[in-house]
């Protein structure tokens, strides 16, 4: 549209200066032409007039006409054979006006346009001067000719480079509408697709991916949340229920006080699950605002200091090799991540063996790394590991709450960073990795949720 | 000891004040925050058990009103904001303790002996603290049962000073939590009875007497009996 107007603007103003040029030309010409005749007229009389102008007529200015005629409107000399009846016959200013005129031109009669001057030679006589408005009139039909084209040029070649581009970005917004049809119809696995151009729209595409992403990963987290919290409160209120319909049997002569212990035992372990859920749900809504300076290796420090006893009870060593990891976050929350890492490792790690803990710095990450020497995870359960419940111990009937891990992996995402398991070999190797700089994000691309190298798999964005 | 709960939310008032009565301790209860002050600022308590969200005054604005006016009865504020920041607001405010809900009976009575007795104030500014023959040298960081110097790690000597500072009371597993790593989230109770009974391996040598008693279902307490 924008293209069409400019080029009409264009070839107008081309035009109508042109014209303009070609309109003042006219008007010396025929002005000279003018005062040339008056001047002979003046000398020469009528008769050398005639002369004059059919010696032009004939020869020299094949494109002009002449006329001179009485106050009637009849012809004394000339090429034009009736005064125009446009002109009226006392018409005495010195202008130019555009007359169809009848004029002989090499023996024929024809009936043209011109555009004429008026001038009074005398009393009864009076000059009509024109000039064949032919070419004028040919000028502004190619004038409207081309205009006509160029806009018609200008707008399919628009058109259609419009559309070209246009398309694409209407089956991209097409496309995710349907993407988002289908992924709110439940199919929780549909993306854009994102093409190897790399333009605005794959970008867009990517964006429109990661929320989806985000959403499936809160909607199957949940699910599986909800399932776990179900089956993990069933099982102590089932227990304190049969306890309390034993001791209503029995009446007020059985023994209470066993009664009462094991469902205060019961009651406290479900206490436990509810504060481990709330303590997750806070570090979900950990915000960066909240974090400071601080250095890995402190922390591991405090978790050794709280841990070290009950290793040693448990017949393990746990060893330090501590270097400075400086990083940003709440260490409240990363002692916490730390604690569950080495509890972790107590429990499942092998009587007498060790259970290293090393900070330090690799690469663009601060690193805190806990391992241990028991049977380790086997790589295709190292990611249902980290769900809420989930224990991989399938009979549920050791302690834990099965929050352990997921808090350690909700932990590193807050703050920016990934949780890797891998293999110790023999053991499982913990690795809590957090940016050495604020700006740095070391959480998995959104597309890679794959094995990366040997290390292990990098698996860090449950919640 | 006379007690003042503020407490709009009658369920929690009426256990407190039933735990209470089988204690045999007298407990005066306000509903709102503007009673509780009221309350607080015409009538001697030993403590105060202070609830956060209340109508009409909060809890922290009471605290507050209260320590402007000079009163420093012992409270203990009992909220179910437990997180750190609101554990910081409420120390900053002037409370002496904070307990966050779902709390038990017996940690809430552990720590109001507490402040009671910190109230009474006699551990100001001591550098050598005594029970038995029992002695910690806060300056020199260094132990002595009788003759025998005894070896503390960091962690223990944290420990030993805080029960040795409630010396006679019960002191429960979070308090000591509490105590040696600020406000660490409960890792679990036992890795507390790990440390304790550590301590408690270096502080009974031999025949000496016990001086670090588990009470059960509560904590432990340091006494020499």
């Amino acid at each position: 549209m924008i293209a069409v107007v400019t080029t009409v603007v264009a070839l107008s103003v081309q035009h109508f200066q042109t014209v303009r040029v070609l309109k003042i030309e006219l008007e010396h010409l025929l002005e000279g032409e003018a005062d040339a005749i008056v001047l002979r007229f003046r000398d020469g009389g009528l008769g050398g007039l005639a002369s004059y102008i059919d010696e032009q007529t004939l020869t020299q200015r094949r494109d002009v006409v002449y006329m001179v005629a009485d106050r009637a409107g009849r012809r004394l000399a000339g090429n034009v054979l009736v005064w125009p009846s446009g002109l009226a016959a006392e018409h005495l200013a010195i202008t130019t006006v555009r007359v169809r005129v009848r004029v002989r031109r090499g023996g024929q009669v024809q009936s043209r346009r011109i555009e004429a001057e008026v001038r009074t030679l005398g009393p009864d006589t009076r000059l009509l001067v024109g000039h064949l408005a032919d070419s004028r009139i040919a000028l502004g039909r190619r004038y409207w000719m081309s205009l006509a084209l160029s806009v018609l040029a200008t707008a399919v070649l628009g058109l259609s480079l419009g559309w070209l581009v246009s398309r694409r970005g209407v089956r991209v917004v097409r496309a995710a509408a349907d993407t988002g049809d289908r992924f709110l119809s439940g199919h929780l696995d549909e993306r854009l697709k994102v093409s190897p151009r790399d333009d605005e729209f794959d970008r867009l595409a990517e964006v429109f991916n990661a929320c989806l992403d985000e959403i499936e990963r809160m909607v199957r987290s949940l699910r599986a949340a909800t399932d776990g919290l179900a089956h993990d409160l069933k099982t102590p209120l089932t227990r304190i229920k049969v306890r309390l319909e034993l001791a209503a049997l029995r009446g007020r002569e059985g023994p209470q006080s066993d009664t009462l212990a094991e469902t205060a035992r019961d009651l406290d372990a479900l206490l436990a699950l509810v504060n481990g859920l709330l303590v997750l749900a806070r570090a979900d809504a950990t915000t960066a605002d909240s974090f400071v300076a601080l250095d890995l290796a402190a922390v591991a420090q405090e978790a050794y200091d709280l841990y070290a006893p009950l290793a040693e009870d448990a017949g393990q060593h746990l060893l330090l090799r501590l270097s400075p990891a400086p990083a940003r976050g709440v260490s409240s929350l990363l002692l916490h991540a730390t604690a569950n890492l080495i509890d972790n490792a107590i429990k499942h790690g092998s009587p007498g063996g060790q259970i290293v803990v090393a900070t330090g710095i690799d690469g663009a990450a601060s690193s805190l790394t806990i391992g241990d020497r028991g049977p380790g995870i086997a790589p295709d359960a190292r990611e249902r590991a980290l769900q809420r419940f989930s224990r991989l111990d399938e009979s549920r009937s050791t302690p834990g709450s099965g929050l352990g891990l997921s808090l350690v992996a909700t932990v590193a995402r807050v703050h920016r960073g990934q949780l890797v398991l891998a293999d110790n070999q023999p053991g499982l190797r913990a690795e809590l990795r957090l940016p050495l700089s604020p700006d740095r994000d070391l959480r998995p691309a959104r597309a890679a949720k794959e094995v990366t190298g040997e290390t292990g798999r990098v698996i860090g964005t449950e919640g | 000891m006379k007690l003042l709960l503020i407490e709009d939310d009658r369920a929690t008032a009426s256990y407190v004040q039933q735990g209470l009565a089988e204690l045999g301790r007298a407990c005066d209860d306000a509903e709102t925050g503007l009673d509780g002050l009221t309350a607080a600022l015409t009538n001697p308590y030993d403590a105060i058990i202070l609830d956060r969200n209340l109508p009409q005054l909060d809890g922290l604005s009471v605290l507050q009103a209260l320590r402007s006016q000079g009163q420093t009865t012992p409270v203990l504020i009992l909220s179910a904001l437990g997180q750190v920041d609101d554990r910081i607001k409420g120390l900053e405010a002037g409370s002496d303790d904070y307990l966050t809900k779902p709390f038990s009976f017996g940690e809430l009575m552990a720590r109001i002996a507490a402040i009671v007795r910190r109230g009474s104030g006699a551990a100001t500014a001591t550098t050598t603290l005594r029970v038995g023959d029992l002695e910690l040298d806060l300056l020199g960081r260094a132990a002595k049962r009788g003759a025998r110097r005894i070896e503390l790690l960091n962690k223990e000597f944290q420990l030993l000073e805080y029960f040795m500072r409630h010396a006679g009371q019960v002191v429960t597993r979070t308090m000591l939590l509490e105590a040696a790593w600020d406000y660490s989230p409960d890792p679990g109770t036992n890795v507390i009875d790990v440390h304790v009974s550590r301590l408690r391996g270096k502080l009974e040598h031999g025949d000496e007497p016990p001086l670090l008693h588990t009470v059960r279902g509560a904590g432990y307490q340091l006494d020499a009996r």
